[in-house]
C-alpha cells in the first residue's frame, strides 16, 4: 500500500530539507510556536477517523488512543509555549570592557538549531512518539526541519498525521520541506537517511538492537552526528523490608496494575522487582500472583512484538533457577500477551545476563535476596535505566545524624 | 555528617537512572519541564538529555557565540533591546530587561 522511498528521492528530500533549514532557522520563536499550534489544531481536525485508522493498525483500544492524541496535542502546545518563553536558549551576554588590559570583547551566546533532523517513530506510541510526537515537536521548536520515517507498523496513521503537519506548514507560509514524510519498511531507507550528509541529528525510540545500529552508523559517518535513541529499560523496583512489612498487599496490587498497563508495552514498564526473602515478601508474592492470574490478556501492538514477547518469556522461564510464579488464567487469543510473573534468587540473577534483558510485555521478574547486602550486589548488575523505584517507609531510608568522635 | 539507613544501596541506585522514584510506579510519564525521560546507556545513547518535556528541545540545538557583532546583525534573542523578551544572563545576572 505504501512504497518505500528510493535513494534518489531521499537525496532530493534531504537537499530540499537543507534549503528549508536556511529559511526556517531564521524565523522567530513566535512563528515556530505558531506552526506547532497549527499542527496541533490540524491533528484535532482529523477527528475520530484518525483514531479508527490507528486502532486498526496498532490494536490499541480507542480510549487509550484518544488519551494519547490528547497527550500529543498537549506536547505540541506546551513545547510551543516553551519555545516562545525562550529559557531553553540559555542566552547570555557579556558586554565589552575596552578599558581592561587586555580589552574584553563583547560576547553573546545562545543555542542555535543543528539542521535537518531525521525522526524514527515508535511502534508503541502511534501519536505521542511518532510522526507528530515528542521528537518532531522538539526539533521544530529548536528551528530544525524534520524528516519522519513512518513506522512500518502504522503507516496509514503516520500518513494521516503527516498530511495534517504539511497542511499546517502551508497555512503558516513556511517552506514545504520544513516537514517531510517517507515510508521505509526496509532497513535501507533508515540507513540512507542517517548516512545522508545533510542529516544533522537523529531521534529514535525503539529496540536496543535498532537504536544501537543507527548510533553506530551515525558515529562511523565521515562526519559523525548525534543520535538520541531511547531504547531499553527494565525499570527495577526495590522493595525495602519496612515497606513490605506494612503494605505487602497494597504494593502487590499497585504493581500488578503497573506491570499489565497497556499490555506492558511502555518503556517505563517495571520488569524487575527486588525484595528480601521473608514472610512479608511471601505475602506480597501471593497477592501479586493472584492479581496476575485474574488479569485479562490484551492484544499486543503487532505480530513482531507479540512473537518477541512469547519467545523472550519462554527463554527466561527456561533458565536454571528461574520459576514461574503465576500467569493469567485467561486463554490468550490472537496476538494477546499473557501476563506472567517469574521468580529467581540473587545468585542466579548475578551470574546469568539473560535475566538482565528487557522482556517487552506484561512480565516481571522478582529477585529474592537474603539481605540488603545482597540487594546491593543485584543493584550493581543493573544497567542504565530510565527509572529506578524504591518502595520504602520513612524508617527504611530515614536520615540519621552521626557526630564524629 | 548525615547518613541515611540503606544509604549505600540508595547511593548506588542513583547512579544508574534518569528518574528516581519513591513509593510510586514508573509507568505514567508526565509531560513537564522537570521530567527526565532518559538515562545512562542502554536506556538511551545520551544520558544528558530528556525525550519528554520541553527540555527535549535542547537535543536539537548547539551553543554558538557571537563576538563583536553590531546590534542590528545579532539574532533577535541577543539584541540589546531584547525584542524577543527571553530570559538572559547579562554580565552574570539573570534578567529579561534590555541592556
Amino acid at each position: 500500500m505504501f512504497r518505500d522511498a528510493t535513494i534518489e528521492e531521499i537525496n532530493q528530500y534531504m537537499e530540499a530539507a537543507f534549503n528549508a533549514f536556511m529559511v526556517y532557522r531564521k524565523v522567530s520563536l513566535k512563528q515556530r510556536a505558531d506552526l506547532m499550534r497549527a499542527i496541533a489544531a490540524e491533528i484535532e481536525n482529523l477527528g475520530d477517523t484518525l483514531l479508527q485508522t490507528a486502532g486498526k493498525e496498532t490494536n490499541l483500544p480507542e480510549a487509550r488512543l484518544r488519551n494519547e492524541r490528547g497527550r500529543t496535542i498537549f506536547q505540541l502546545q506546551s513545547y510551543a509555549d516553551a519555545c516562545e518563553r525562550g529559557d531553553w536558549l540559555e542566552a547570555s551576554i557579556d558586554t565589552a570592557d575596552l578599558n581592561r588590559n587586555p580589552p574584553k570583547p563583547d560576547l553573546r551566546k545562545m543555542l542555535v538549531p543543528l539542521g535537518p533532523v531525521v525522526v524514527f517513530g515508535a511502534a508503541n506510541f502511534p501519536f505521542a512518539y511518532s510522526t507528530a510526537g515528542g521528537d518532531t515537536a522538539s526539533a521544530l521548536a529548536a528551528g530544525c526541519p524534520v524528516i519522519v520515517k513512518a513506522h512500518p507498523a502504522h503507516p496509514a496513521t503516520s500518513e494521516m498525521v503527516a498530511s495534517a503537519i504539511s497542511k499546517a506548514v502551508t497555512s503558516c507560509k513556511l517552506p514545504a520541506s520544513v516537514f517531510t514524510h517517507v515510508h521505509g519498511a526496509s532497513v535501507e531507507v533508515g540507513q540512507a537517511l542517517v548516512k545522508h550528509p545533510r542529516t544533522a541529528a537523529v531521534g529514535f525510540t525503539g529496540s536496543l538492537a535498532g537504536g544501537k545500529a543507527l548510533y553506530d552508523l551515525a558515529v562511523n559517518r565521515p562526519v559523525p552526528i548525534p543520535v538520541f535513541a531511547e531504547m531499553s529499560s527494565i525499570n527495577p523496583v526495590f522493595l525495602l523490608p519496612g515497606k513490605i512489612k506494612t503494605s505487602a498487599a497494597e504494593t502487590a496490587k499497585l504493581y500488578a496494575g503497573s506491570i499489565t498497563l497497556g499490555a506492558g508495552q511502555f518503556c517505563t514498564n517495571p520488569g524487575l522487582i527486588i525484595a528480601i526473602d521473608d514472610e512479608h515478601t511471601k505475602k506480597f508474592l501471593e497477592v501479586l500472583a493472584d492479581e496476575i492470574r485474574e488479569s485479562v490478556p490484551a492484544k499486543m501492538l503487532h505480530a513482531g512484538i507479540y512473537r518477541n514477547y512469547v519467545s523472550k518469556q519462554e527463554q527466561l522461564l527456561l533458565q536454571k533457577g528461574v520459576q514461574e510464579l503465576s500467569r493469567s488464567t485467561f486463554t490468550a487469543a490472537d496476538m494477546q500477551g499473557t501476563p506472567a510473573i517469574a521468580v529467581s534468587d540473587a545468585a542466579t540473577f548475578i551470574s546469568n545476563p539473560v535475566l538482565h534483558q528487557e522482556v517487552f510485555g506484561p512480565l516481571s521478574l522478582v529477585i529474592l535476596c537474603k539481605d540488603i547486602a545482597e540487594m546491593e550486589k543485584v543493584s550493581e548488575k543493573a544497567e542504565g535505566q530510565l527509572t529506578v523505584t524504591v518502595m520504602a517507609t520513612e524508617n527504611d531510608i530515614q536520615q540519621k545524624r552521626y557526630t564524629h568522635q | 555528617m548525615i547518613f541515611s539507613k540503606n544509604a549505600t544501596l540508595i547511593n548506588k541506585l542513583s547512579l544508574v537512572c534518569g528518574r528516581f522514584i519513591l513509593n510510586s510506579v514508573p509507568t505514567g510519564v508526565e509531560v513537564c519541564l522537570s521530567m527526565q525521560h532518559g538515562g545512562p546507556y542502554p536506556a538511551t545513547t545520551d544520558s544528558r538529555f530528556t525525550a519528554v518535556g520541553a527540555g527535549a528541545i535542547k537535543r536539537f540545538a548547539r551553543p554558538q557565540s557571537f563576538q563583536n557583532w553590531p546590534d542590528a546583525l545579532l539574532p533577535e534573542e541577543l539584541k540589546n533591546a531584547n525584542p524577543a523578551g527571553v530570559p538572559r544572563t547579562v554580565n552574570n545576572n539573570w534578567t529579561k530587561n534590555p541592556l
